[in-house]
């Protein structure tokens, strides 16, 4: 009984351990490994992620793709890419939204959703965790330390 | 019939795509205000006829729900419908659907919607009533209380590009749109349609800036002038010598008639952010060829810092209208008097030349606490003076009440607590 508890704390110990690798990683943003897109800038990612161009450099339409189960990475990839809290990009998409303009980027649960959706759909666009990158993605926007 | 079509498609789409996305959600604010004013009753609109008085506490001129639905039909196709309760004079479907749309985007450059969208008039009417889009607690009102004019049932197409790190996007619209309008305490509020609108709107979006630019051509269609015309030309036709007793009074009445007149409407606006501040500023032109709807120039200025879930902002607001003198062009009134008829057509007059006067400058001071995500509670006030008888966004405290000149200042307090979901 007493090995199994011990058996027990180390996988609760373990997994924690990697919970913190996982969630200290960067954030990259990544498309299907078939997608021309190679490289994005800044402006570009905020087009696509902002509503105001939903497309690849090559004019072909994208699917932004948010986490909608991880809020401190939804935070913290918002942070990072236009520097305001989720209340105020809420507050954006709500005049964007509700005034017919345009549609915010499709949810998906977590990464892994996230991740398959994107290894399925090749004008998909997402941003995940670095260590997560499989080689059926690519890499198009990495930000600055 | 334009919305009916967009029912139709979205019956006949239901055959062509199997299963659409259906998304639903809504916004809402709950707002509280209150003046310090006797003599200037405070009303969110020129569709609102009631007013705010001292020492009276309303939700009914800045609270309302709206829900959404967009119907996803493919990547290129897409439904939008979105209604709103606002403490419409007139509650029914045609005033509480706001947004009835069938789009169709073919490429990510080009866009093509029919049905009911939103007005893009000025830089937020398409947002007025989401009031968790913005950081005041209502749209600056010199600008935007005039024009209640929401949506527009027709045709927009938008033409989007990237042009280096800047985002181009050119929107062409046609259609008309009608809604709600009063004023001086009158318990009823008449639609006053706008026919034939042409319009465009400009937008420059970087990183940091954004500039727009929106002009819009109308037509009034409003017969509310046609019984003081048809009144004037009697007296002119009958009353032996009126032209001494009120000069050219006929080509006056037909000056100040709305119907079929042609409106043009400008504003140039922009807002630039820093890391903790933003600064938003629009000016705003109408021109009209009635003189019932005299010249307005409009604008105002805000900054807004943002300091975690809090804003901090103040604003700056102005409206001023060109007035037409009537008493200056020669009327005799001790004999206009004693024509049957006369004082009641110099008085109707005198309302319509009025009706659109709003000269005023409101500086207010507010802040936005974001304590969730998708609920922020506001506090605003405005210091509002109101100058040269541009009184009539106030409302008076005595019903058809037309009295001119009112000037004077009152505070305007407003709490709201605004959602989505």
């Amino acid at each position: 009984m007493i090995q199994l508890n011990l058996l027990k704390t180390i996988i609760v110990i373990g997994a924690l351990i990697f919970a913190s690798f996982v969630s200290s990683t960067e954030l990259v943003v990544v498309v299907n490994k078939n997608n021309p897109t190679s490289i994005l800038t800044r402006s570009q990612v905020i087009d696509l992620y902002m509503g105001k161009y939903i497309a690849f450099p090559d004019g072909s339409k994208a699917v932004p793709v948010d986490i909608e189960d991880d809020l401190a990475t939804r935070e913290k990839f918002y942070a990072s890419l236009v520097g305001m809290p989720l209340a105020r990009v809420n507050a954006y998409w709500s005049k964007v939204k509700f005034s017919g303009r345009a549609r915010p980027p499709m949810q998906q649960k977590d990464e892994s959703a996230i991740l398959a959706f994107v290894m399925e759909t090749e004008n998909a666009i997402a941003y995940v965790h670095e260590n997560s990158v499989t080689d059926d993605l690519k890499i198009v926007y990495r930000f600055d330390k | 019939m334009i919305i009916k079509s967009a029912f139709c498609l979205l019956l006949v789409s239901n055959f062509a795509w199997a299963a659409p996305d259906v998304r639903v959600s809504g916004f809402g604010t709950i707002g509280f205000v209150t003046t310090d004013s006797k003599d200037f009753g405070y009303r969110a609109d020129f569709s609102k006829s009631g007013g705010v008085f001292k020492d009276e506490f309303d939700l009914a001129e800045s609270t309302n729900l709206g829900i959404q639905l967009d119907i996803i039909a493919s990547d290129q196709i897409d439904f939008v419908f979105q209604g709103i309760y606002r403490d419409q004079e007139d509650l029914d479907l045609g005033s509480a659907l706001n947004l009835a749309f069938i789009r169709y985007a073919p490429t990510a450059n080009w866009s093509f919607r029919l049905g009911r969208t939103a007005f893009d008039l000025f830089l937020l009417t398409e947002y007025r009533d989401i009031g968790y889009a913005y950081s005041w607690a209502h749209v600056p009102t010199e600008i935007y209380g005039v024009i209640p004019h929401r949506y527009l049932d027709g045709v927009d197409v938008t033409y989007s590009q990237r042009l280096g790190d800047i985002t181009f996007s050119a929107k062409l619209f046609y259609g008309k749109n009608e809604f709600a309008v009063t004023a001086f305490s009158a318990p009823d509020a008449p639609p006053f349609m706008f026919d034939n609108i042409v319009g465009l709107a400009l937008d420059f979006q970087s990183i940091n800036w954004d500039v727009a630019l929106n002009h819009t051509q109308l037509k009034f269609d409003s017969q509310a002038a046609h019984p003081l015309v048809a009144g004037v030309t009697q007296l002119d036709a009958f009353v032996p010598n009126f032209s001494a007793i009120w000069p050219n009074a006929v080509d006056f009445v037909n000056a100040a008639d709305l119907d079929n007149r042609q409106g043009a409407y400008t504003s140039i606006s922009g807002q630039y952010r820093f890391d903790t501040f933003t600064i938003i500023s629009e000016l705003a032109k109408n021109k009209t060829d009635s003189l019932a709807i005299q010249g307005v120039r409009s604008g105002y200025v805000s900054g807004i810092y943002h300091y975690n879930a809090h804003n901090f902002f103040t604003s700056l607001a102005f409206s001023d209208t060109e007035k037409f003198d009537l008493d200056a062009t020669g009327i005799n009134l001790p004999v206009l008097g004693q024509i049957p008829g006369g004082l009641e057509a110099y008085g109707a007059s005198k309302f319509i030349l009025n009706y659109y006067s709003i000269n005023q400058t409101t500086l207010s001071v507010g802040w936005r606490w974001d304590f969730a995500q998708n609920i922020s509670f506001k506090l605003q006030l405005d210091h509002t003076q109101i100058n040269k008888g541009g009184s009539t966004f106030w409302q008076p405290s005595i019903e058809n009440d037309t009295t001119e000149n009112r000037t004077g200042h009152v505070n305007t307090l407003f709490a709201n607590l605004s959602f989505l979901y």
